[in-house]
């Protein structure tokens, strides 16, 4: 038997940030579309259930749309059973929105839900604030089936402050949970709870922002003689890559494009991409960042490049006998106890600023 | 450098003016006006040359200012000795400073020189004309001390090639821009537009957590209502349930009465059957029967009617009278009647024949001429016939002539020219067509006959035309031919003779009937007399065939039987007028009508009979029922009919009673409801229940959407909020960034400057030691603790704080200013010294500094040249 382990999907999403406008309405598109291609991916498979460990959406207000889509994914496939866990970013909108649940539409509150099926059970709760400490203890599962448990929460493996949304996985050991399906992290992480059963976060459908590089996808659970084998399915539309490039030695903008183009080179054009330059580069050195971004952005759905992370490679011996005023300054600075980023934006300002360089970029 | 000697050709007010400069002091004291200001800025200009500048004020234009009035050149020169080498430079200004001229001469070989180009100034002295200006050129209106990158970098004794010092201020400058940019005066800038823009935000959102709360509430609600309206269906499934049984209640209750009305009716129409029976004494008639009735009825009356119609008249009967009198009488009988018409129509055909056996006018005239033209007889068939072969004969007699001389003709044609052939068969066509011609128009007076005559002319034409073309005999036919001649003319004679003989008889036969002026041509009035016998005969054929006088009697008969059979049947009038032909007609009329009306007696008889039948009938079937033999027959049977209806209709009421009864009685649930007892909450009780929650359900429907409709407001506004949060942090980042970068702007300007001001101190020592010692020479306790720091500005250390030159009397100011000027010369100036120009610079002292200063002056001029202008005794050293 297969069952998908989807969360995060984040369906209206904004997703501004980085992105155009009309990028940023094709990109909710997609999400949408994903979801939907999952859906048929779970027909084809025989899927049986889909468990949605939260944040199906980004926000409570929904769009009419997004929410009729998601109704008519379900309703539509009468014989996969949806199993919808609210995340924290989900509200009752889409569910008051039915006058009549459909049958194969399972919910969960803010008390222990399981669900019975064959030989297996789901149970799920939602975290609040009146059950985060007590719903541990108050989890009882039958040891004889195979138990697939789901929240929405942030993992922590250290009994940490009281706080929301948290999930204590060590709370969760020697509960007889096969396997604890977890939502809210957006990358794909797997990790075990005890000798019997493994946490796992499926990670979201499609990445949003430059923090959420990576794969990107569902889980697909076989259930088959008495184990659950999970195994990541890639199903994202468009990766996010962040590829950092140490540009130490490289003194020219040339220089520095040329190693971009050949570290980027396996990259699909259909993603996004950061490039994050690192590494130490002389004072004479410059590099032209606005260049390197028009030149990229036609070459990727969504391009940006940062250099807070280059430092300036200063020997202090060899300003010692600088008489100039640039010799001058320099010592003063490194006299100073800034950070190296500071230190390092404040030389190459000064200096930059000194050879009647634009000094504002 | 030393400066010897000058020439100003035209300068301001200079005109030719020629001056020699001492080697140390050179002190000029004129009167105002003389043109001071105007040498020192003449020796200056020789150095630096004058700016361009555009603009309008004097002050702030030299060239202009000093452009001579007399329009004449402005420069001149200046001989001055430099590193141990004597030069002469000329320099003159015209309007704009790209059309000065300058030359520098090695004085001592008057060859011009390239030791130093028009930029001669900065070249020697290493400082731009600013920096001498605020250095080694010290006027009285500009004595403060001052600093630019030029004097900086003479100071800092950097190498030309290393711009950083020289960039500095435009460094400075520059990071100070960019800083506005995040950061300016009034709350300008990126960083406090976006702390302002995220504070603004910030107060937008704290709206957040009220909607948050607003739409938990809702959310709750929305349940809330959820939960109620799930009760409330399943108390109206509860109350549908109840409302069920009462309506299944209801429906047995109804059953029940619906029975037992049936009951009732069924008896009732019992009763009614019998009593409506009553009506029918002898039985229920048959549909048939009462048709037959109605029938009847129908024919009775249209015999009465008919009857009507067949009453006579009293006109009538004495005209049936009257036939019927004629008829014993013997008189009229309809083959009587006949005859008369047949005498009648005789009768008109005699008159006709009388008519048709009398000629016209016309034709009297005709016959008339016609016995005069055949006084003499009339000619047969046969003689004209005759006549036509003679007249035939005649003309082949003298073909056969014309033909004998034609032949003659060519017989002797040939023997005197040539022969010429007749062609005979012309002639036969001419006789053939000629004869047939002449037959078929007396005869048959066809028209092709001239036809045919008219081509056996042509025929016979040809044939003479032909004949005419002889040809010709030889000797040996000429005199057979002769011989043959002389027989041929026998022959001809002997035709013409016939021909002659034939005539004659034609002309007799025509002399008969008076026809004059024909031609030869006997067919003309041969034909003329055809026509005229044709018509002749004609006419007395006509008057031959009638016998008038026997059809006049025949006639007269005719009218007499006629006139007595009118008479006896009372058409005298007609018979007057011997209109038999009217008469006839009115008595067939009368006749007819007579039969006519006498076949209506007769069915008036016959109907009468029928009528006495019908009522008979009609009586008898009315009798049969109750009431109805009266003579209203149709009344009657209207009455029958209903009541049959009636009768019906009872039948087949009671018989659909009985069947909803047995249908009833037949029911599965009759045992249920037929003996029903006990009582029922009413329906209407349970309805109204029903309604209630219904209503309950409906305002619930109402809440709901009103909640959604303040959910979906909250939703929108958190969605809003939302967006808003989002761009907070999007500021909030860009903030952060900003602020960064601010911070880094700032440390580097902070730094910068410190690095600077570090870097100044290095080469701004030896001018504070400089200036701290002609402050002692000078100055007194006033202005004692004046420093100079490396932005060049000078301060007073007093009573605990640097107080700057402001506070501070002017005379004091330049004082210090003087120190500092000096002090900066000797800092800048540490191999090649310069020329000092002083212009009036002491004018602001009291008398004890200007004695110290002069001294101080005296011996400056030991080191430097100095040129002192000065427009007063009292400012001269003694």
């Amino acid at each position: 038997m297969k069952i998908i382990h989807c969360a995060d999907v984040h369906l209206d999403s904004k997703l501004r940030t980085n992105l155009t406008n009309e990028q940023a309405r094709e990109r909710r598109n997609e999400l949408l579309i994903t979801f939907e291609k999952m859906i048929a991916y779970a027909v084809e498979q025989d899927v049986k259930a889909i468990l949605i460990a939260g944040d199906l959406f980004d926000t409570g207000n929904v769009t009419v749309k997004t929410r009729n889509a998601v109704a008519s994914a379900i309703t539509e496939n009468p014989r996969i059973d949806f199993y919808y866990l609210f995340g924290n970013h989900d509200a009752d909108n889409f569910i008051l929105s039915w006058e009549e649940l459909p049958k194969n539409l399972h919910l969960f509150s803010e008390k222990w839900i399981t669900y019975e099926l064959e030989t297996f059970t789901i149970s799920g709760i939602e975290i609040g604030e009146e059950n985060k400490n007590t719903m541990y203890e108050s989890l009882v599962l039958n040891p004889e089936k195979q138990n697939i448990v789901m929240l929405h929460g942030q993992e922590a493996t250290y009994q940490g402050k009281d706080k929301t949304e948290i999930i204590q996985i060590p709370a969760l050991a020697n509960k007889f949970i096969d396997y604890l399906a977890l939502g809210h992290i957006h990358s794909y992480k797997i990790g075990d709870i005890d000798h019997r059963g493994a946490y796992c976060y499926s990670g979201c459908l499609e990445g949003r922002g430059y923090d959420e590089c990576g794969e990107k996808g569902f889980v697909l659970l076989n259930i088959e003689n008495g184990s659950i084998t999970p195994s990541f399915i890639p199903f994202a539309k468009r990766n996010i890559h962040e590829v950092k490039i140490d540009i130490s030695g490289l003194e020219t903008t040339s220089k520095i494009d040329q190693k971009i183009s050949k570290e980027v080179s396996l990259i699909p054009s259909k993603d996004m991409l950061k490039v994050v330059l690192t590494g130490k580069v002389s004072i004479t050195s410059e590099r032209d960042l606005s260049y390197l971004e028009t030149k990229y952005k036609e070459s990727f759905y969504s391009f940006k490049i940062e250099d807070d992370l280059v430092r300036l490679q200063l020997n202090p011996k060899d300003y010692e006998k600088d008489a100039s005023l640039k010799g001058e300054f320099i010592r003063l600075l490194m006299g100073k106890h800034f950070s190296d980023e500071q230190e390092s934006a404040i030389i190459e300002l000064g200096l930059k600023a000194l050879a009647g360089e634009e000094v504002d970029k | 450098m030393k400066l010897i000697k000058c020439y100003v050709e035209n300068f301001g007010c200079l005109h030719q003016f020629t001056y020699q400069f001492e080697e140390e002091l050179t002190t000029i004291n004129e009167m105002n006006g003389w043109g001071k200001s105007t040498f020192a800025v003449f020796v200056r200009s020789m150095f630096y040359g004058m700016p361009k500048n555009t603009k309008r004020n004097l002050d702030e234009n030299e060239r202009k200012k000093y452009t001579p009035w007399n329009g004449g050149t402005m420069g001149g020169n200046l001989v001055f000795e430099v590193h141990g080498k004597t030069y002469k430079m000329e320099r003159f200004f015209d309007i704009a400073e790209k059309d000065d001229i300058f030359t520098l001469y090695d004085y001592q070989t008057n060859l011009v020189s390239t030791d130093y180009s028009s930029n001669i100034g900065e070249e020697m002295f290493g400082i731009d004309l600013d920096a001498y200006a605020k250095s080694a050129y010290i006027s009285q209106d500009a004595i403060e001390i001052g600093t630019n990158d030029s004097i900086n970098a003479k100071l800092g004794n950097l190498l030309d090639s290393d711009n950083d010092i020289n960039n500095f201020d435009t460094a400075i400058k520059n990071l100070k821009e960019a800083k506005k940019k995040y950061k300016m005066q009034g709350r300008k800038g990126s960083i406090p537009e976006a702390e302002l823009e995220i504070t603004k935000k910030n107060v937008k959102l704290e709206k957040k957590e009220s909607i948050r709360e607003a739409l938990a509430e809702r959310t709750k609600q929305m349940k809330q209502i959820k939960m109620e309206k799930e009760k409330i269906n399943k108390e109206l499934e509860e109350v549908k349930e109840k409302v069920g049984k009462a309506a299944k209640y209801e429906s047995y209750e109804q059953k029940k009465k619906q029975y037992d009305e049936i009951v009732l009716a069924v008896a009732d129409k019992k009763q009614e059957i019998v009593k409506t029976k009553e009506f029918f004494k002898t039985g229920i008639p048959s549909e048939k029967a009462v048709m037959g009735c109605s029938q009847a009825i129908t024919t009775l009356e249209q015999l009465k009617g008919e009857q009507k119609s067949y009453l006579l008249t009293d006109q009538e009967n004495k005209q049936i009278k009257l036939f019927e009198e004629r008829i014993a009488e013997g008189v009229f009988s309809n083959e009587t009647l006949d005859s008369m018409e047949k005498k009648n129509r005789k009768y008109n055909e005699i008159a006709i024949k009388i008519e048709d056996g009398k000629l016209s006018a016309t034709q009297e005239q005709e016959k008339e001429e016609g016995d005069k033209f055949f006084q003499k007889g009339i000619p047969t068939d046969e003689e004209l016939f005759t006549f036509s072969s003679y007249i035939t004969e005649i003309h082949r007699q003298e073909t056969e002539i014309a033909k004998m001389e034609a032949v003659d003709k060519i017989e002797v044609t040939k023997s005197m020219e040539s022969k010429k052939k007749s062609f005979p068969i012309l002639i036969v066509f001419a006789i053939v067509f000629f004869c047939a011609g002449t037959m078929l128009y007396i005869f048959e007076k066809d028209p092709y006959a001239i036809a045919a005559i008219g081509i056996g002319f042509i025929c016979m034409g040809i044939q003479t035309i032909w004949k005419s073309k002889s040809t010709k005999q030889t000797k040996q036919e000429d005199e057979q031919n002769a011989k043959i001649e002389e027989e041929r003319t026998k022959e001809i004679e002997c035709w013409i003779q016939k021909k002659e003989e034939l005539k004659n008889k034609i002309e007799s036969f025509l002399q008969r009937f008076a026809i004059i002026g024909y031609s030869d041509s006997y067919l003309e009035p041969l034909m003329q007399i055809r026509d005229r016998k044709t018509k002749y005969i004609a006419l007395l054929e006509k008057i031959k065939k009638v016998d008038v006088q026997e059809l006049e009697e025949d006639k007269e008969e005719q009218a007499k039987s006629l006139e007595t059979f009118l008479k006896a049947m009372e058409e005298e009038t007609c018979a007057n007028d011997l209109d038999w032909e009217k008469g006839l007609q009115n008595i067939r009329e009368r006749y007819n009508q007579f039969l006519v009306l006498r076949k209506r007696r007769e069915q008036a008889a016959e109907n009468k009979v029928k009528i006495k039948d019908y009522e008979e009938r009609i009586q008898k079937f009315l009798q049969g029922f109750q009431g109805e033999a009266d003579e209203d027959y149709f009344g009657s049977l209207d009455r029958i009919k209903s009541k049959v209806e009636e009768w019906n209709r009872l039948n087949l009421e009671e018989k659909k009673v009985l069947e909803t009864k047995t249908r009833m009685e037949e029911a599965s649930d009759f045992k249920e409801w037929v003996e029903l007892k006990g009582e029922m909450l009413a329906i209407e009780t349970i309805r109204t229940e029903e309604t209630k929650l219904e209503e309950k359900r409906e305002n619930q429907n109402e809440l709901e959407k009103k909640i959604q409709d303040s959910m979906n407001e909250l939703l929108d506004k958190a969605d809003e909020l939302n967006e808003i949060e989002q761009e907070k942090i999007i500021l909030e980042e860009q903030l952060e960034k900003d602020i960064k970068k601010f911070e880094v702007i700032e440390g580097t300007i902070k730094y910068l400057e410190e690095a600077k001001e570090l870097f100044s101190t290095h080469y701004l020592k030896g001018l504070r030691k400089s200036f701290e010692t002609y402050m002692e020479r000078v100055g007194d306790k006033n202005i004692s603790g004046a420093k100079i720091d490396a932005k060049m500005e000078v301060s007073i250390d007093k009573n605990g704080a640097m107080r700057k030159l402001d506070y501070f009397s002017r005379g004091n100011k330049d004082l210090i200013n003087v120190c500092a000027r000096f002090a900066l010369v000797d800092a800048l100036f540490e191999e090649e010294k310069p020329v000092l120009i002083l212009d009036d610079t002491f004018v602001n002292f009291d008398g004890e500094k200007l004695e110290k200063v002069l001294e101080l002056l005296e011996e400056i001029s030991k080191v430097y040249q100095v040129i002192y202008l000065v427009c007063h005794e009292s400012r001269v050293n003694k």
